[in-house]
């Protein structure tokens, strides 16, 4: 309810603007659009009158009693008729009217402005529902929406053919016809009065500017222009019935919240005026009858009793409705009497006496059996429910056995759903067990993989025993050159001595120089074989 | 607006009433058994039913009402043709169960229905009358 869309002169929609107050809120008040409707159509009236003299330009008199003749004025003078005649009075022919008419009757109505903009307020309004436009008659039913807002480019259209156009894309041209073809001459003398022709009303048209607008549109029969400044309520309300078919351009349609004002903001437009609101803004009866606020205050609904109550039997109701009612002291009466009897035994007579009245009879019309007829009733109800539970069972059996087919098909299909999925499942198993068949393959990669981390090893090892005795032999080596030119210093001295005490020595050292790189290599080849503690062990006598 | 502003506004006056021996008739769209009240009226309900003939007579269509389209006349009442059949009333009672016309608005609905369906039923059986007799005539012509 707060959009419209804007519609461009194809017809197709273009846009949305915001539902101006006026239509969103201001009250719908069918009375007080006729009132002002009614009251302002007044102020186009020309005056109309007799003549002040009519009936009385002559010099009648009454003749007075005595004559044989009324009393009323007659015709003075003589040959002629019409002397004698009866003149001046309302009865007489040739005298004046009764009442006659005068031209200072008050022909115009003064509205107050506040009522006439409330009427305008509700018209426009009621213009923009779709039932009220078609309650008062016109075509809408092809209308792509109401209200019907077309962009500011028709107010540029300055050709009727163009306009022509514009309606029949906007689906307005079926209510423009239905104007066009009712016009009709017009019945009584206001043809001879320049009346001649009645149509009915179609669109109204109302722009903001006017660029060619007016000039395109007039000529059509049935269409109606309007500005929005200067609304008319006989142009929104023919006749004062509310509802017309507008069609607004996009600025008026805009300017109507700057003339009527907002429900929070006045109009800019007009003096300190705000549109009018409606006292009950929930109409809807049935929301307000099923809102929660209203069913909580309800008394629950209690059981309907089928039970009819005789007024003439019950005592109770009988004596709440009137108590000087003689039937009940006539009751009352009997009760007591089949009170006190009850103890004789006369109250049960009472009672068969009521039971006896009751007669069964026949559908032919019999008196029959009260067996006979309780058998009858009775037979028919059974039949009936029979035939109800019959039918409610085979509708059961129905709905049973669709139900089956439908679990067959259901079970059908999963049957199938199964057997593919254990193919699916074989499938699988045999792919799994391809798959673990591979494995076998690993561990052979596994044992290369030791043995060529055992060789790295061994390497490793190697080159750190190569260094080892490579720092050993240097070690040796700067030992035994000490020792060298200790014993040369040594034999120097000691060579007049003693040779032979420095020769083992010496002999030790060469004979470790030249024999241990030959050992070496058989100690390199014998390594590869045995473990690692055999050249630490000879490091170790090395050092010793 | 609510139905029961419209009903208030409409009630006395409107251009689809017709007031023939002293009963209120109304002939809107949507008004299913033509009586002036609220309860029948096409304009003063969010959600009616409107049931009438093809344009060629043949088929009954059936439209319904749809609130959510209120304010755009063109696309308010959504219709279906229905055949002359054995259900046809079927349907045109399957519509209005599912639909959120006032319940006290079906049987008239429905009775529309049926005598619409009996008018189909006149034409068809009229046209078959007629084309035997076209045939029979035909046969009589040549033999004469």
């Amino acid at each position: 309810m707060s959009l419209t869309t804007v519609y461009n002169t194809d017809g197709k929609a273009r846009d949305t603007t915001a539902v101006p107050s006026v239509i969103r809120y201001s009250p719908i008040r069918p009375d007080v659009v006729h009132f002002v409707h009614m009251n302002l159509a007044k102020n186009e009236r020309q005056p109309y009158g007799r003549y002040y003299l009519a009936g009385h330009q002559h010099s009648a008199e009454s003749w007075g009693t005595g004559r044989a003749v009324a009393r009323v004025p007659r015709i003075s003078g003589s040959g002629t008729s019409r002397n004698g005649q009866a003149a001046f009075a309302n009865s007489a022919r040739g005298g004046h009217m009764y009442s006659p008419l005068k031209v200072w009757r008050r022909w115009h109505r003064m509205v107050n402005v506040t009522q006439r903009r409330y009427a305008m307020c509700s018209a426009i309004a009621a213009s923009s529902n779709p039932s009220l436009v078609l309650a008062r008659g016109h075509k809408i039913d092809n209308v792509p929406e109401l209200p019907l807002v077309v962009s500011d480019d028709v107010e540029q259209i300055k050709k009727t053919k163009e306009a022509v156009k514009v309606l029949a894309a906007l689906k307005a041209s079926d209510d423009v016809k239905h104007s066009a073809e009712s016009k009709r001459i017009r019945c009584g003398s206001g043809k001879s009065r320049n009346r001649r022709y009645t149509q009915r009303r179609g669109v109204l048209i109302v722009h903001d500017q006017n660029e060619g607008l007016v000039n395109a549109f007039r000529n059509i029969s049935g269409v109606d222009i309007a500005n929005v400044n200067r609304l008319n309520i006989r142009d929104l309300a023919p006749g004062g019935h509310l509802g017309r078919f507008i069609i607004w351009t996009e600025g008026a349609y805009k300017k109507l919240d700057k003339l009527y004002g907002t429900r929070f903001r006045t109009a800019l437009l007009k003096n300190q005026y705000k549109h009018p609101t409606p006292s009950v803004t929930n109409t809807d009866l049935s929301r307000i009858i099923h809102s929660p606020t209203v069913q909580s205050v309800f008394k629950t609904p209690g059981n309907k009793s089928k039970k009819i109550i005789n007024v003439r039997r019950n005592l109770l109701i009988a004596s709440k409705l009137s108590q000087n009612n003689a039937r009940i002291k006539k009751l009352q009466k009997l009760r007591k009497e089949s009170g006190d009897k009850k103890k004789e035994g006369e109250g049960e007579k009472i009672k068969k006496r009521r039971k006896a009245k009751k007669v069964y009879r026949n559908e032919v019309g019999d008196i029959v059996k009260k067996e006979d007829k309780l058998k009858s009733i009775k037979d028919k109800v059974d039949k009936a429910r029979s035939e109800k539970e019959a039918r409610k069972a085979s509708k059961l059996k129905k709905i049973a056995d669709e139900r089956e087919k439908v679990k067959k098909a259901k079970e059908a299909k999963q049957a199938e759903l199964a057997l593919l999925e254990e193919r699916r499942k074989a499938k699988k198993e045999k792919d799994l067990a391809l798959k673990k068949a591979e494995p076998e393959v690993k561990p052979v990669e596994k044992k290369r993989d030791e043995k060529k981390i055992a060789e790295k090893k061994l390497k490793e090892k190697k080159r750190r025993e190569e260094k080892l005795r490579q720092l050993i032999l240097l070690k040796e080596k700067k030992a035994a050159d000490k020792k060298k030119e200790e014993a040369l210093a040594a034999s120097k001295v000691v060579e007049k001595k003693e040779e032979p005490e420095a020769k083992p020595a010496d002999k030790k050292g060469g004979d470790k120089k030249g024999g241990d790189k030959k050992e070496e290599k058989k100690d390199d080849k014998k390594d590869a074989k045995k473990d690692d503690k055999k050249p630490a062990d000879k490091a170790k006598g090395g050092k010793k | 607006m609510s139905n029961a502003l419209i009903w208030q506004i409409i009630r006395k006056n409107n251009a689809y009433l017709v007031k023939r021996d002293h009963v209120i008739f109304s002939k809107e769209r949507g008004n299913v058994a033509n009586l002036n009240r609220q309860r029948f009226s096409g304009l003063a309900n969010h959600h009616a039913v409107d049931i009438h003939l093809n344009k060629n007579g043949t088929k009954i269509e059936a439209s319904l009402k749809k609130n959510f389209w209120w304010k755009h006349p063109a696309k308010l009442w959504k219709t279906t043709n229905i055949k002359r059949n054995k259900s046809t009333l079927k349907k045109v009672r399957h519509l209005l169960k599912h639909s959120r016309v006032n319940n006290r608005v079906s049987p008239a609905a429905q009775l529309r229905a049926y005598s619409l369906i009996r008018q189909i039923a006149r034409t068809e059986s009229l046209k078959k009358r007629k084309a035997n007799k076209a045939a029979k005539t035909a046969q009589a012509a040549p033999k004469k």
